[in-house]
């Protein structure tokens, strides 16, 4: 999770609207189509798998532990006989309930904490960037065992986790270019118009900074697949008998010597969803700043 | 001891009796004979076994053991890693081998006096501490009351509550001792063995809590550094009193989290042996030529403790139910390759030689949903299952979970660290329903006393029969290995219809190491004898 | 100038001060009743409660608060339930190795990321460019127990280029210890690469469109000296300051690798800890990491503002 702290610092955006031509720009860039496409089929294999998948990923076979790929076990089985073919399709399904759910809620905080920054300054300002300087001068991953060990592992804590986490680095991301909109004359005149703080906030502010929060979101999703997959690593994400791709790789670790692909699937599995992500994201990214 | 007294004489002779009989085997009986400290000829046969070979100068032996964040303090810690290190600094009275045949150690003999209830043990007098002091009787007893102080916290105390009470050691001479034993016990050499790990001699004057600043022992080696979780530099003793002992020159135990990277330093050549080495998670190594495997069948096992005082395991049908689900012969297939016992949830290990033979409880869905429909589950059951995080416990909660859906009862696993299992507010005592890893036990005694009576140290199960108390007491009294097989199978059965903890398997210990390392002591417990260990 | 440094110093001290508490409050919610756990489920009722009178957690939140935070600061961390050594030096050793292998991590990183980040921008728009751009967007997503299981395997277990245990055994050498942590170290350079390498092709291109480069050009200065002398060092800023605070992360950071290769670091102590509820180790370890990280942010900071031609004008 080192790398998630990369964009903790803050990535500054412009703080426009789309400009007409992103989707344009959007539809002509390979990256964003191959990330898409990849992206699409791990959704894709996260609804139907129950209708893709050879095997019931969870029933024991006594007889083939731990047999290489072949015809009948495309990706071999694990250590108690276990389709990894299946496993891996149906690790999606985890993969692409936790990080989008905890990215929707950490974008939810992070964008209203970004907007009280941003909007009122001074002290709202000042506490709420010292308490995220708090939160974010550990290691995430130090943060992230503190609070699993402390309230046990499972699924709602792990999104709980990396909403604690995502919400500094949303709210830092969103509170500059609400530092900006402020100062423009239509929140003036909202003002003079006798509009409350939270209207002027959620109504007038928010939909002039959706492009960053846009972009911040597809950022966000990787990483909190990341996050997720870490912990799931650690131990202090999901727990047995779940395809989880970060358990996964953890329990293949052990005899990976003899029955390499046990991970290797797995691993593939995580890195091509992350990088598609990663890509879709970027190019968004791109089309809106460029 | 060519000639016994009368307790030992009656015994010999009525066992000799069944051997003629055909009704006890060879082995049966040479067993049956060490622990009443008879030396038969063929006893010190294994011993003979050892090539004597000549000692390497300089050499090092590094050994993997597992890394529990213990503190290495003999009286109290219960981690294999703290132990295997105190062993070869510290000894034990009489030492057990993988047999089971116990052998002298720094006792020289052990003989009932007049009863199993009192014993004298005779010290051997050419031994000397580490510090120079030599060993007397006074150690000894000082050892045990240790144990017995309430302060100490003693690992012994699980096997030896019970049997004897504060107080139980009186010294007869300087080099004598006699136990004063709250029951007749058979076995009893066995509990002043190396199988109860925390009963290795110190001297007087310990402290505890200081092993790790004054190491002092009578052992083979010398502490020379000790590095918390990451492991022991060990020299050897050159006052050690046995012949011509130890062979390596140096030790050094390296510790390790988890298995993996022990296997992947064995394959390196980083070290020469690992402690111990599970089935599941050392796959690469059974194909590795350099390297062997050491097996030994044994009584560690595993308890799928349900709290009996809890709903809603309280209802026995429910504990029948759970253990009508497995296939037993595929659990052991799956995480032992079959290379382990099949159990039938009850303590006796098919390795005791009292155990009796008993019908292997079969899967049988329709009666487990019976059985739960009767209890009042007939619309399914939910529960929370606990498993340590140690060698094959996880997968084997996986395997119970899968095995339990079919019957209507979903098994939901919370998976828990080592450290945290045992460590504050003892949850492995305290959750209704969870995995424990049990060690190995020289008799079933010691196996049922420490988790299965009444007043057990360690009663995860919190169950309590006061028939099986009895019996119990009866088994321990009882000299002649038929009647003892009689008890054992009533017990067997009153656990088997009761099912405190269900008990699939048995495992064989197994080790690996480089196939060029020769005579590493064969053990039942997760101990640790190179004294004679070389290279070949 | 002095206003901007101790502004600075009292924001550290204020998020200090923030952390300690919450790690104090989280020790608190984590830890039972110390005194059963120091003396164990045999101890009785009496003598937990004596312990307790001792250990003094008997008195009220704030007061023991303040004694927990004056004994850290003091150097005075308690001992260790578990593993029953002083805590003090057991943090500083482990906090020593996980330095150790950051600073590797970063050592392999910085020139070839360095490096690649200027031909990016120096080439931008053409295939070299969107190959490191992708490449380094791929590596930054793809975690290090991923990347790090593939090293183990390939280097460690086929090849035997490396041992795969990273910790050198007892008596062994400085070198020895490097060589053992090579391993580990290539998975912190990866996810570092594509981050430094695109800061550093950002802020390369930045300044290639600068005044002053453009003027060098217009000069007739030849394109190299002008890259080099020019638009480097200015290039470079943002990523002393980038490196100085992942740099200060990664400590601690690195349970992950320290986890996959054995190695006992920070990151792992407080895995450890929190797993065994280890509760005098894991506040002072947590709080120390947190400590560096502010140090090194702060180095970075320094760093940035001596280098940074722009900021030593404002300032004279």
């Amino acid at each position: 999770m080192s790398a998630e702290v990369a964009s903790g610092t803050g990535t500054v955006l412009p703080d426009t609207a789309p400009q007409p031509g992103v989707l344009a720009g959007l539809a002509i860039s390979p990256s964003f189509w191959v990330g898409v496409a990849i992206t699409g089929f791990w959704i894709a294999a996260a609804i139907l798998w129950p209708l893709l998948a050879p095997y019931d990923p969870f029933k024991l076979d006594v007889l083939s532990p731990l047999a290489p790929p072949s015809l009948k076990h495309f990706f071999g089985t694990d250590e108690l006989g276990r389709d990894v073919f299946s496993r891996v399709l149906a690790g999606a399904t985890p993969a692409m309930s936790i990080a989008p759910v905890a990215t929707l809620l950490s974008i939810a905080t992070g964008t209203t904490m970004g907007l009280l920054a941003g909007y009122y300054r001074g002290w709202t300002d000042a506490l709420l960037m010292r308490v995220f300087d708090a939160v974010l001068s550990f290691p995430l991953v130090i943060t992230a065992i503190l609070v699993l060990t402390t309230l046990g592992p499972s699924r709602v804590n792990v999104v709980l986790v990396i909403v604690i986490l995502f919400t500094p680095i949303v709210a830092r991301t969103i509170r500059v270019p609400v530092m900006a909109e402020r100062d423009l004359e239509y929140v003036a005149a909202a003002r003079l118009r006798g509009e409350s703080a939270w209207y002027i906030m959620f109504a007038e502010i928010l939909p002039n900074v959706t492009a960053v929060i846009a972009v911040e979101a597809a950022v966000r999703l990787g990483y909190a697949t990341f996050a997720a997959t870490t912990l799931s690593f650690l131990g202090l994400g999901a727990q047995r008998p779940s395809p989880d791709w970060g358990l996964s790789i953890a329990l293949a670790r052990t005899h990976i010597q003899v029955a390499p692909w046990t991970a290797l699937f797995p691993a593939a599995a995580l890195a091509t969803f992350i990088v598609g992500v990663s890509l879709a994201a970027d190019a968004i990214r791109r089309g809106i700043e460029e | 001891m060519a000639k016994g007294n009368d307790f030992q004489n009656d015994a010999l002779s009525a066992m000799r009796l069944q051997l003629q009989a055909g009704r006890l085997n060879r082995r049966d009986l040479l067993r049956a004979a060490s622990v009443l400290g008879i030396a038969l000829p063929l006893a010190t046969s294994g011993m003979g076994l050892f090539s004597r070979a000549a000692r390497a100068e300089g050499s090092v032996l590094r050994v993997a053991a597992q890394a529990d964040d213990s503190e290495l303090e003999p009286v109290s810690s219960p981690s294999v890693g703290a132990v295997c290190v105190a062993q070869q600094i510290a000894e034990y009275l009489v030492w057990c081998d993988a047999d089971l045949i116990v052998r002298p150690m720094l006792a020289t003999s052990w003989t009932p006096a007049g009863s199993a209830k009192e014993w004298d043990v005779n010290l051997r007098e050419d031994v000397l501490f580490n510090d120079g002091s030599p060993l007397t009787s006074a150690d000894v007893v000082a050892t045990f009351d240790r144990i017995f102080d309430p302060q100490s916290n003693a690992s012994a105390l699980n096997s030896l509550k019970g049997l004897m009470s504060a107080g139980a050691v009186e010294a007869t001479g300087t080099h004598s001792v006699r136990f004063h034993l709250d029951r007749p016990v058979v076995d009893f050499a066995y509990f002043i063995s190396n199988v109860t790990y925390g009963s290795m001699i110190l001297p007087k004057g310990y402290k505890m809590h200081t092993f790790a600043q004054s190491p002092v022992g009578t052992g083979p080696y010398l502490l020379k550094e000790y590095r918390p979780t990451q492991g022991a530099t060990l020299v050897r003793n050159p006052k050690y009193w046995g012949q011509g002992e130890p062979k390596f020159d140096q030790i050094e135990f390296i510790y390790y989290k988890d298995v993996a990277p022990q296997s992947l330093a064995l394959q390196s050549g980083e070290i020469d042996m690992m402690m111990e080495t599970p089935f599941l998670d050392s796959q690469a190594l059974l194909s590795d030529p350099s390297i062997k495997f050491v097996y030994n069948k044994s009584a560690s096992y595993r308890a799928v403790h349900m709290r009996t005082d809890q709903a809603p395991f309280n209802d026995k049908r429910v504990r029948q139910a759970i253990a009508s689900c497995l296939d037993r012969t595929a659990i052991v297939g799956l995480l032992f390759g079959g290379r382990a016992d099949i159990g039938n949830d009850t303590g006796f290990a098919p390795i005791y030689p009292s155990s009796p033979a008993l019908a292997p409880r079969k899967q049988d869905y329709e009666l487990a949903k019976k059985l739960l429909a009767d209890a009042g589950h007939g619309d399914g059951l939910t529960v929370e299952l606990t498993a340590v995080t140690f060698q094959e416990v996880p997968q084997y909660a996986t395997i119970l979970r899968e095995m339990a859906a079919p019957a209507g009862i979903t098994i939901n696993i919370r998976e828990m660290a080592f450290d945290a299992y045992y460590g504050t507010g003892d949850p492995w005592l305290n959750l209704p329903f969870a995995i424990t890893d049990w060690g190995p036990r020289a008799t079933p005694s010691q196996l049922l006393s420490a988790a299965y009576t009444c007043n057990a140290q360690w009663t995860s199960s919190h169950w309590c029969n006061n028939d099986f108390d009895q019996l119990l007491a009866s088994f321990d009294a009882e000299v002649d290995p038929l009647k003892r097989k009689d008890i054992a199978a009533k017990m067997a059965a009153l656990q088997m219809d009761e099912v405190p903890s269900i008990i699939a398997y048995f495992l064989n210990q197994s080790r690996a190491m480089k196939a060029s390392l020769m005579d590493v002591g064969p053990t039942t417990t997760n101990v640790l004898d190179v004294r004679k260990a070389h290279f070949a | 100038m002095i206003r901007v440094v101790l502004w600075r110093l009292a924001l550290v001290a204020g998020t200090l001060l923030l952390v300690s508490i919450m790690v104090f409050a989280l020790s608190d919610v984590l830890q039972g009743d110390p005194g059963r756990a120091i003396l164990g489920k045999f101890a009785t009722a009496e003598q937990v409660a004596q312990v307790d009178r001792e250990l003094g957690a008997d008195r009220p939140l704030v007061e023991r608060y303040v004694d927990w935070a004056g004994g850290f600061v003091r150097g005075d961390w308690g001992k260790s339930y578990v593993m029953r050594v002083p805590v003090f030096p057991l943090v500083m050793e482990r906090l020593g190795k996980s330095l150790l292998l950051a600073i590797l991590g970063i050592l392999f990183t910085l020139p070839i990321s360095i490096a690649l980040g200027v031909l990016a921008a120096t080439r931008r728009g053409s295939w070299v460019d969107h190959t490191i751009s992708v490449a380094g967007l791929a590596l930054v997503s793809i975690p290090e127990f991923v990347s790090g299981t593939f090293c183990l395997i390939v280097f460690g277990v086929w090849l035997r280029w490396f041992p795969v245990s990273a910790l050198a055994p007892d008596g062994a050498g400085f070198w020895d210890q490097i060589y053992r942590l090579v391993l580990p170290a290539v998975p912190v350079a990866l996810l570092l690469f594509g981050y430094i390498a695109r800061m550093t092709r950002s802020a390369m291109i930045e300044a290639l469109e600068s005044d002053y480069v453009r003027t060098a050009l217009l000069k007739g200065l030849p394109g190299s000296t002008v890259i080099l002398r020019h638009a480097l060092p200015n290039a470079l800023l943002p990523t002393i300051s980038v490196v100085g605070t992942q740099f200060g992360l990664l400590i601690g950071g690195l349970v992950v690798l320290e986890v996959l290769f054995n190695y006992p670091g920070i990151g792992r102590l407080i895995l450890d800890s929190a797993l065994a509820h280890d509760l005098p180790v894991l506040g002072p370890a947590v709080l120390a990491v947190s400590v560096v990280f502010m140090a090194c942010s702060l180095i970075a900071d320094a760093l940035f503002y001596i280098l940074n031609p722009r900021s030593r004008r404002q300032a004279a």
